[in-house]
């Protein structure tokens, strides 16, 4: 991949953009752009920036730069969250006439700036990301979820995953030692609605519906039939206890693979949304996520279906598979003009 | 739209075929003595012609026997769970789809991820008599290590029925796509259609090649490539065509039968063990008169 560790960074007050973009550039702001939010937030700044921002200004990247993140063709949200990292979000900006140039904004809550970042194109964003944020596995492993389950069936495996740390984090304070976890029907239900009521992206489920831009995009019908996937494929199973003859269950073998998984090697998930322009607004192409783990990387390629259905394609990457499928995807959206299909 | 054929139109369009093409091969054999650029005799004319009128025959029952060849789903792609469904003769394997030299097969349309078919089938009793040989692969299922060893390349176990045999298609999927490496004759053929090159830039994309079918590549440890995230597998009569990743419970594993692959030709059924038996002088029971007069049998035409 390119090299991305040329990478020219430049900073701007958040309540200076907008005048200086308007009185000193003459640029317009569009929807894809960051600048949009951030422009709208705060009082704007009475300072001369002609004055502020002379040095930048005889700087041609640096207005190339405004340029690009002021009026994209294309926007990527790509945030990071889940496990032990809190949330947090950076977009990337493409403007076609402007070359393959991306260029990258934060938001720094703290003193009130944006950041932006020049690599050289697309890749090189990629390079640096998989460097920081994709698993190093190189050997393959059992994906336990074949392609293509709902939405909803997915939410009900990575719940499963949670209630497979959840017992193990208990057994643990409990002192108890047990070869194969279990957890009732009930306590299965009951904690994965307060899993997605507290938003605690420690947990994988909330962490997904967090990370995963435009995830409130899809209609949700979350249902006690969608548990049945997890008994198909092998993740829970049905069984019986001992002592009282209650129904429970227990991990089966891709339940338990995947629940030691994540419960020692999981610390962080990114997601992606890919925008692209289209006439009067900007449609979304690709939404990507990402859970990195010491042996895998969980990839996640959303679809949305009739009546705003989800469908989920999931694949356990290698690393070098991960970086050839983003490449992939990125490199056929980044291709599109403006955008004219129907949705992924 | 197309119709799939009965199993009475099958046998009736076989009956009709079978022995005019051989026929036909007979005819065509007596003409080729015939010497080029000198004018047929009246004879040979009249042969010509009625080699023509067969020959027209024969296309139009074969073109009947492809149309009415039924599309059957068989596998999933594990990378984008697309549906592979193909033309297939279920009927029985006594159909030209499973000739193995000569295989009439329509085009199919597979998954962009397609990239090789192979396949196992257990009998279920004798074999139908057909003048044709059918290479149907072994008993049980198998995996070809040298394509799975590819990081990209994974593959799909799945069942079905040839008549009364229990067949078991195994497609190998790649994402990317795997170009210069050779893939596998389609299973039941001695042929695959490459459509990439093998040498890119010296050998034109596109071309038939023919692989030897080599026994050692088989391995028959499928919990091994599952577990490896390399092997999935279909449970038998699933319509959905679940995709399932894990080994309890798998019905490929430990089946009983031949791990050699077996052919049948007019009613007979051998296999073929290409494993060498090497003797050395030093091994007890070693008898070298023995092997002597055998080496002399052969030699005789007597073995």
């Amino acid at each position: 991949m390119t090299d991305y560790k040329t990478v020219i960074t430049y900073k701007i007050n958040r309540n200076e953009i907008q005048k200086l973009l308007r009185d000193v550039l003459g640029i317009g702001i569009n929807s894809g752009s960051a600048f949009l939010g951030a422009a709208q937030a705060g009082i704007e700044s009475k300072n001369d920036l002609r004055d502020v921002y002379q040095d930048e200004l005889k700087n041609q990247e640096f207005i190339l730069a405004l340029r690009i993140v002021a009026e994209p063709d294309l926007y990527v949200v790509n945030r990071f969250g889940g496990g032990v990292i809190g949330l947090d979000e950076v977009r990337l900006h493409r403007k076609k006439s402007e070359g393959e140039y991306v260029v990258a904004t934060t938001v720094q809550e703290e003193d009130g700036t944006c950041i932006m970042q020049i690599y050289e194109n697309y890749r090189a964003y990629l390079a640096w990301w998989i460097e920081n944020f994709a698993g190093n596995n190189e050997e393959t492993i059992a994906n336990y979820i074949p392609p293509k389950i709902s939405l909803e069936e997915f939410l009900f495996v990575l719940h499963a995953i949670d209630s497979f740390r959840m017992i193990s984090y208990q057994n643990m304070l409990d002192h108890v030692y047990t070869e194969r976890a279990h957890i009732k029907y009930d306590d299965f239900a009951k904690t994965m609605a307060e899993s997605i009521k507290s938003r605690d992206i420690r947990w994988l489920l909330p962490a997904f519906m967090a990370v995963m831009p435009g995830f409130e995009a899809y209609d949700l019908d979350m249902a006690p039939e969608n548990a049945a996937y997890l008994i198909k494929q092998g993740i829970m199973e049905n069984a019986k206890l001992v002592q009282n003859d209650e129904l429970v269950l227990v991990f089966g073998e891709g339940g338990q693979s995947m629940g030691v998984e994540f419960f020692r090697f999981w610390v962080m998930s990114s997601g992606f949304e890919i925008n692209v322009k289209t006439s009067d607004d900007f449609e979304m192409v690709e939404r990507l996520f990402n859970a990195p783990t010491a042996i895998s990387n969980h990839f996640v390629r959303m679809e949305i279906m009739d009546q705003g259905k989800g469908r989920v394609n999931h694949q356990a990457f290698t690393r070098e598979q991960l970086e050839v499928k983003l490449d992939e995807l990125f490199s056929k959206a980044f291709e599109l003009d403006t955008y004219t299909g129907s949705s992924v | 739209m197309s119709h799939t054929m009965s199993v009475q139109e099958r046998d009736n369009i076989l009956r009709g075929l079978l022995p005019l093409a051989e026929k036909y091969d007979q005819l065509a054999e007596g003409m080729e003595s015939v010497e080029e650029n000198k004018e047929p005799s009246l004879e040979e004319r009249a042969l010509l012609e009625n080699l023509e009128g067969m020959r027209k025959k024969i296309q139009e029952l074969i073109t009947k026997y492809l149309d009415g060849l039924p599309n059957r789903k068989l596998s999933r792609c594990p990378f984008t769970g697309e549906v592979l469904a193909m033309a297939i003769d279920d009927i029985d394997i006594n159909g030209l789809w499973w000739n193995c030299n000569a295989p009439k097969r329509p085009e199919n349309h597979f998954p962009g991820t397609y990239f090789a078919m192979d396949g196992a089938l257990k009998l279920n009793g004798e074999p139908e008599n057909m003048p044709f040989l059918c290479c149907p692969g072994p008993d049980v299922p198998f995996v070809l290590p040298r394509l799975l060893e590819y990081t990209q390349i994974r593959a799909v176990i799945s069942t079905i029925k040839i008549g009364s045999h229990t067949a078991y298609p195994i497609f190998y999927y790649a994402d990317p796509m795997l170009y210069e490496e050779m893939r596998i004759n389609d299973w039941g053929t001695d042929r695959y259609w490459e459509p990439g090159s093998l040498i890119p830039g010296v050998l034109t994309p596109g071309q038939y090649i023919s692989l030897e079918t080599d026994v050692d590549e088989y391995d028959f440890d499928l919990a091994f490539w599952i577990k490896k995230g390399k092997l999935l597998w279909i449970t038998p009569e699933d319509e959905e065509l679940n995709l399932h990743s894990y080994v309890k419970g798998c019905p490929y594993l430990d089946l009983q039968g031949s791990r050699l692959p077996k052919y049948i030709q007019n009613g007979k059924v051998w296999e073929d063990d290409q494993t060498v038996e090497v003797w050395d002088s030093n091994d007890p029971g070693y008898d070298a008169d023995y092997i002597l007069k055998r080496i002399e049998e052969i030699e005789k035409g007597e073995l």
